[in-house]
């Protein structure tokens, strides 16, 4: 991914991740974090168990997940879709960061409306950490181009 | 934990907006924002869909997805198991989500441009609370309704009774704004009327606006109350600013890719309304008028609300149909000319326009068309006369006038020129006398202007 799009990614966006079953069946959860490596390649996904249960189980049956990043005040709106490497425990580093991005979040959400102590209750741990490869972007913001793959080069594993 | 379908209806409002997830045939999960997710009945709920997206591609080869929908007050969320049945492209339910992207749409000048393609329809296999999504609120800060059927029944009574016992379009009018603030807090509302060349509606009652939203007007298929008009169906916003968002991030993504769009329309009422709901006040199929409400707050207007309100808005259209088909004539003879209270030290100068039917006091806008026309009649009449007092009957009568021979909403036309001299012309009155009849009471030393154009 490019410079802006990582710093996109990173920012405290609406964080919806979608899955499926080995038999079909598609799951969302929304996730409280994400982090970019360093190589803009891979992302490691932030995902609160009490919720996760489904995503969790989905892929380690069938690993192809992805991930939707919405600004919430303009709509703009990309997704990622890769395979996913592993599942682990959240760890202390996690949980600084799903706690950092649930503030960020929180202000983003709470300048359209919903007060920020409300959405400062979201549950964020215990959490699992999930990597995942990126092998597509495409753009998704509302309009005649949503779903169009964006001209980016992603190195593929 | 298993939930009732109608105990989410106010998931349903759009204030946090819906999420899907849907899969293709090789088991590539997309997930997305969705804009409407529509209530359909306790087993079904149906997605909005405006573009040919992914999400709807995948739902072509594998109907199984998961909504997720938020509580707008609690923000808890709560996922629903779906299977895709079908797209709907017309019928009342197409018909009612349409109409609230086309009121979005044609404020943000996309009319035509960003519309439904299709309702698709969903069953809903298992309901689940998110259990750990978010924690409780304590208990102070949880959802206070208002107290339900009792409050219904009051409301219907006492705008029943406004409406019943009122002697006058304008008293039945102004009354039954003012009941639905007394009981349910709709502190700002007004009902508009179709003028005469059946394009445009124009305001007749209004309440906590003020008197300067009487006359105000609004084009057939323009924002809320426009495309309720033209769609004759009711239609509900609960987060105004939120669809504007929604409709001005479309708008920019057509306008990048080239296309030239509309300018956006302002809104007419409140610069900050969260909450809109307009009514159209329908008799059989002919529309009377439309009754529209709203409010500052987000999701003010709950299902619970259309229903009762529906059955107001009968009412208020029968009672407008009844006080515009009474007999409101006398045979008794005009009265004879009477001395006005004419201030001799102040004049006002009143122009004319033939080719618009429009008329211009002191240089400023004052009325058109069909009550244009009425006043200039009787300005003639006072002046060539000295005549003040008039009937109903000779208006009527008058070919001149314009009026249609079958329900002329001769009633609303004198309301509204009464209201705008009263804003605009403080100096000229219309005084109902007695059933039928008024009188033109003249404050000062008129001149008349006739002009062909402005």
């Amino acid at each position: 991914m490019p410079p802006e799009l990582v710093t996109f990614c990173e920012t405290g966006r609406s964080l919806l991740v979608g899955t499926c079953s080995a038999d079909g069946v598609p799951d969302c959860v929304r996730a409280v974090g994400v982090r970019v490596w360093p190589d803009a390649s891979h992302v490691t996904i932030l995902i609160p168990q009490a919720t996760g249960a489904d995503a969790a189980r989905n892929v380690r049956a069938n690993p192809r997940l992805a991930l939707t990043l919405s600004e919430i005040p303009s709509h703009r709106t990309m997704q990622l879709k890769g395979d996913v490497l592993a599942v682990r425990e959240g760890g202390d580093d996690d949980r600084a960061r799903a706690t950092a991005y649930r503030s960020t979040f929180a202000r983003e959400l709470g300048s359209v409306g919903p007060p920020i102590e409300l959405v400062e209750r979201l549950g964020i741990w215990p959490l699992w950490a999930v990597d995942v490869a990126i092998r597509m972007v495409f753009a998704q913001t509302p309009g005649p181009t949503a779903g169009a793959r964006m001209p980016v080069q992603v190195k593929v594993l | 934990m298993s939930v009732a379908l109608h105990t989410l209806e106010p998931c349903f409002h759009g204030i946090f907006p819906g999420v899907v997830a849907t899969a293709d045939r090789d088991g590539t999960p997309n997930v997305s924002y969705v804009s409407q997710v529509h209530l359909v009945d306790d087993r079904h709920v149906a997605l909005s869909c405006q573009f040919f997206n992914k999400t709807r591609q995948n739902l072509d080869v594998n109907p199984r997805a998961t909504i997720e929908v938020y509580d707008p007050v609690t923000f808890q969320a709560y996922r629903l198991r779906v299977t895709f049945l079908r797209s709907e492209t017309s019928g009342p339910l197409f018909e009612t989500m349409a109409l609230r992207i086309q009121a979005i749409a044609s404020v943000t000048g996309m009319s035509g441009v960003f519309k439904l393609r299709s309702a698709d329809v969903c069953e809903v296999l298992v309901i689940e609370k998110r259990e750990g999504y978010i924690a409780e609120p304590p208990v102070d800060e949880r959802r206070n309704f208002v107290d339900g059927p009792m409050t219904e029944i009051r409301g219907l009574q006492l705008v029943s009774d406004r409406i019943s016992r009122s002697c006058g379009l304008e008293s039945m009018l102004g009354g039954s704004l003012a009941a639905l603030d007394e009981v349910f807090g709709f502190s700002h509302s007004m009902i508009l009327v179709p003028d005469e060349t059946g394009t445009r509606l124009v305001t007749l009652a209004s309440h906590g606006y003020g008197d300067a939203a009487i006359g105000a007007e609004v084009r057939f298929g323009e924002g809320l109350i426009g495309t309720v008009a033209q769609g004759k169906r009711l239609v509900r916003i609960a987060s105004l600013d939120t669809e504007l968002r929604y409709g001005r991030a479309v708008r920019a993504e057509y306008a990048s890719a080239g296309d030239r769009l509309a300018a956006e329309i302002p809104l007419p009422g409140l610069p900050d309304a969260q909450s809109q709901l307009a009514i159209p006040l329908l008799m059989q199929d002919r529309l009377i008028g439309v009754l529209a409400l709203e409010c500052r707050d987000t999701g003010t207007f709950a299902q619970w609300h259309e229903s009762f309100l529906q059955i107001l808005a009968n009412q208020i259209a029968a009672g407008i149909e009844r006080m515009t088909d009474a007999d409101d004539d006398d045979d008794e003879p005009p009265a004879r000319p009477s001395a006005s209270q004419i201030s001799v030290n102040r004049r006002i100068s009143l122009t004319y326009f033939r080719n618009d039917d429009c008329v211009f006091v002191d240089g400023e806008y004052l009325i058109r068309n069909v009550p244009a026309k009425i006043l200039w009649k009787l300005l003639r009449a006072h002046e060539t006369s000295g005549r003040n007092e008039f009937s109903n009957r000779e208006l009527r009568l008058d070919p001149s006038l314009g009026l249609p021979a079958y329900k002329d909403n001769l009633e609303s036309r004198l309301i509204l020129l009464r209201k705008r001299l009263e804003q605009k012309c403080p100096d000229l009155r219309l005084v109902p006398t007695k059933r039928g009849r008024f009188a033109l009471e003249v404050g000062a030393k008129v001149e008349l202007v006739e002009r062909e154009t402005a």
